[in-house]
């Protein structure tokens, strides 16, 4: 029991273990009531906080939390509808109102939540008395409260610093986040709103028809096509941007190119636009009777041709991208080329190198160096690209023949855009929009960690060659 | 409480287009050309569904006690609906006929001549009357041709969607009772004739409508016409709009191609309206 123990800690169940079979009485008797290892050692303010802590707790899910905890896991979100009753008085029907499913839903993962941070504190307090018992053990004196505040504003100043945004952290953030993803296993939809009506748990069914044919009940086809079409579409915005800013910042880069900055002004002039106004000036112009048509004396429909997979509008929205995106990409490369060691470009003159050599050999690698975590970053930011098609085509020209089949899913949606129109339809389906959510959050995240991997593990600037 | 009706019908430039003409599709189209067409928005499933409505043809929608749709029925796509079909692809081909219209578009059109007739509510009705001033007229819906060029070749008038605009109490609101009373007020008679004489919204009230402003006035004929061959907007499948807008926008793309696949895109239209998801 005396032994030091190893500065590299084991993880929070084996302390907790060695706590109570290694701790004094008071250690152990913590672990029933807290606050009681500091209260026996003299510590009573803290012990006192505490124990009122765990009064304060206790007495939240007698009154309130407990029966919503109870309700998540009963398989049963409220059973009472709610009704009408007339009010004499008034001469009006009173509404009477039900369970309202989804509150019970939001308490319940908040009292979820508070039970998590209960257990912390609790580890807390019998990690606090363990730390008292070894202390003892040592001869040395117990800290005082007064010590414990003042060490919180010098050496462990970082606590008070950090606990406010990680407290909205979990409020803002990991709260609804829970929330959002347990409304997918639900059947909350237009049928069954609350607070007139009430939903309820169904397991994995959203995933099912979601991801399987279900003899035609499911969308697995149209989920495949969306999903094809959020790549396609992420894997061109990104390129062609990067290529032609890279292009155009060369281009001005060149020997004997006067006025490289107004060059690069007017390229760049097309962002004082905001993206929001172009994209829907854009949409007025390429509109079938739009000003585009009227100069070429055509009626196509840019934005509206669903053949050959809607192929028409596709191209539009990656070209209209170009547009939107290019001077960003042009102001990247145009510092990135300023910076390449003219040395390189020597060395390849005088071993007579062509032009398209020296590009492919040096400037291009060295380019896609640099630049390969941007590139990445930007490729799922384009997963999640919402504007563009957004004000562009709204989701796109609506295709009965392969996109139909109930998924509310049209022609050029992302699955973002996707989701967007399930909540906001006439007839929302919250369960379906928290599936494709998860989704994206899944997609987001694999290549997210991709590229944490890679960034880490090129970390030396030279080694490209 | 309802105040006004809420259907569609025709307006048209009484310059270009007799009473006569306007009786039927082919007459309005006999009087139009490229630069000035009529207008019909094809793409929006509120005016496309009148012509299968012309022709007797509809849905079944049945619920649960939830109120939720347990299934829906969709007749659009048999023998009769896959001729209505022919039908409107023929009008969508045709240059004179404009198909991808919207209350802008057609606004716009009076404004600058290039359209002459045009089918839209009466929220419309102040805008394309100060365009058209002494030529503004307004009638009922005319009918199309089905089977055009055989020997079952008939007129069938087409039958708008009927309703009504209504302004109704929130039930959890905290002044329910006040709330009410304005609402009986808004939609009182004395309100809906002044809301007549500013606006031009027909009234719904019986003895408002007998008011002999609102008797002579064109667009309550052209209503009070139309709402003789319209179908009440009631029970419609929430699933019917969207598929439907897919069939215009195919129709309207494949006028530019001269090709349109009807029986798959009729199919796939009238699937997508029979869907469920409970």
């Amino acid at each position: 029991m005396g032994k030091k123990r190893e500065r590299i800690k084991p993880n929070v169940f084996k302390r907790l273990i060695f706590a109570f079979k290694d701790g004094s009485y008071a250690t152990r008797l913590s672990f029933l009531v807290m606050g009681f290892g500091q209260i026996a050692r003299g510590q009573l303010a803290k012990g006192f906080s505490y124990f009122l802590f765990q009064v304060l707790f206790a007495l939240y899910m007698i009154f309130f939390g407990g029966r919503y905890v109870g309700h998540l896991f009963s398989g049963n979100l409220g059973s009472r509808l709610s009704g009408e009753r007339w009010n004499e008085s008034l001469q009006i029907f009173e509404k009477v109102s039900g369970d309202n499913s989804f509150l019970i839903l939001l308490y319940g993962v908040v009292s979820l939540v508070l039970f998590c941070v209960f257990l912390t504190v609790w580890a807390m307090n019998v990690f606090g008395s363990y730390e008292n018992d070894a202390r003892l053990e040592r001869g040395q004196e117990l800290s005082t409260f007064r010590a414990d505040l003042r060490s919180l504003i010098n050496e462990k100043f970082y606590i008070p610093l950090l606990l406010p945004p990680f407290l909205g952290l979990l409020v803002f953030t990991v709260m609804p986040l829970i929330f959002m993803v347990l409304i997918a296993f639900t059947n909350y939809d237009y049928a069954h709103m609350p607070p007139g009506k009430l939903f309820d748990w169904v397991g994995f069914k959203n995933f099912q028809a979601m991801f399987s044919l279900a003899d035609g009940a499911g969308f697995a086809l149209v989920f495949l096509r969306v999903l094809v079409w959020t790549f396609v579409w992420a894997f061109f915005a990104t390129f062609t941007n990067y290529f032609l800013g890279l292009v155009i910042a060369m281009l001005i880069h060149k020997k004997g190119i006067k006025l490289k900055a107004l060059w690069r002004t007017l390229f760049v002039v097309a962002i004082a636009v905001p993206q929001f106004v172009t994209l829907l000036l854009m949409q007025k112009i390429l509109d079938g009777d739009g000003i585009l048509n009227k100069i070429l004396s055509t009626n196509i429909l840019w934005l509206a041709d669903q053949r050959y997979f809607s192929l028409l509008p596709r191209t539009m929205i990656i070209l209209v991208n170009i547009w939107i995106g290019v001077p960003y990409t042009l102001l990247m490369c145009s510092g990135i080329l300023l910076n390449v060691p003219t040395d390189y470009y020597e060395a390849a003159r005088i071993d007579g190198a062509s032009a398209p050599q020296i590009f492919f050999k040096i400037t291009l690698p060295y380019m896609m160096h640099i630049t390969a975590p941007y590139l990445i970053t930007q490729f799922v930011g384009n997963i999640n690209n919402f504007n563009v098609i957004w004000l562009l085509t709204g989701g796109g020209p609506v295709d009965n023949v392969y996109y139909g089949g109930g998924s509310q899913a049209q022609s050029t949606d992302l699955l973002v855009t996707w989701l967007y129109r399930l909540t906001t339809d006439q007839n929302p389906k919250y369960n379906v929009a928290s599936v494709i959510g998860i989704v994206i959050f899944v997609i987001s995240a694999a290549l997210s960690l991709i590229t944490f991997n890679r960034a880490s593990a090129t970390k030396s600037e030279d080694a490209f060659q | 409480m309802p105040y006004t009706d809420n259907t569609f019908f025709l307006y048209y430039n009484k310059s270009v287009l007799t009473e006569t003409d306007v009786a039927s599709l082919d007459g309005i189209l006999s009087k139009c050309s490229a630069g000035k067409q009529f207008a019909y928005p094809m793409a929006d499933g509120w005016y496309s569904s009148a012509f299968y409505f012309g022709k007797g043809l509809g849905f079944e929608v049945t619920y649960n006690d939830h109120l939720a749709e347990t299934s829906i029925d969709c007749d659009f796509d048999n023998a009769t609906g896959e001729a209505v079909t022919q039908a409107m692809w023929s009008y969508v081909k045709d240059s004179r006929f404009k198909a991808d219209a919207n209350d802008s578009k057609i606004a716009a059109g009076f404004n600058d001549g290039s359209i002459v007739a045009a089918v839209t509510g009466i929220w419309n009705r102040t805008t394309i009357q100060n365009y058209l001033g002494e030529n503004f007229a307004a009638a009922k819906l005319p009918t199309y041709t089905l089977y055009k060029g055989t020997a079952d070749e008939e007129q069938t008038q087409l039958v708008s969607f009927a309703g009504y605009k209504l302004m109704g109490v929130n039930n959890y609101s905290k002044n329910k009772t006040d709330a009410m009373d304005f609402a009986e007020f808004y939609c009182s008679r004395e309100n809906q004739i002044k809301h007549f004489e500013s606006r031009g919204f027909v009234p719904t009230d019986v003895e408002a409508r007998a008011d002999e402003r609102v008797q002579a006035d064109v667009c309550a004929k052209a209503i009070t016409e139309q709402l003789k061959h319209s179908k009440t907007q009631k029970s419609v499948p929430s699933t019917l709009w969207i598929p439907l807008e897919g069939l215009g926008n195919a129709m309207i793309t494949g006028a530019q191609s001269g090709s349109f696949d009807l029986k798959t895109q009729l199919k796939a239209c009238v699937a997508a309206i029979e869907k469920t998801t409970n």
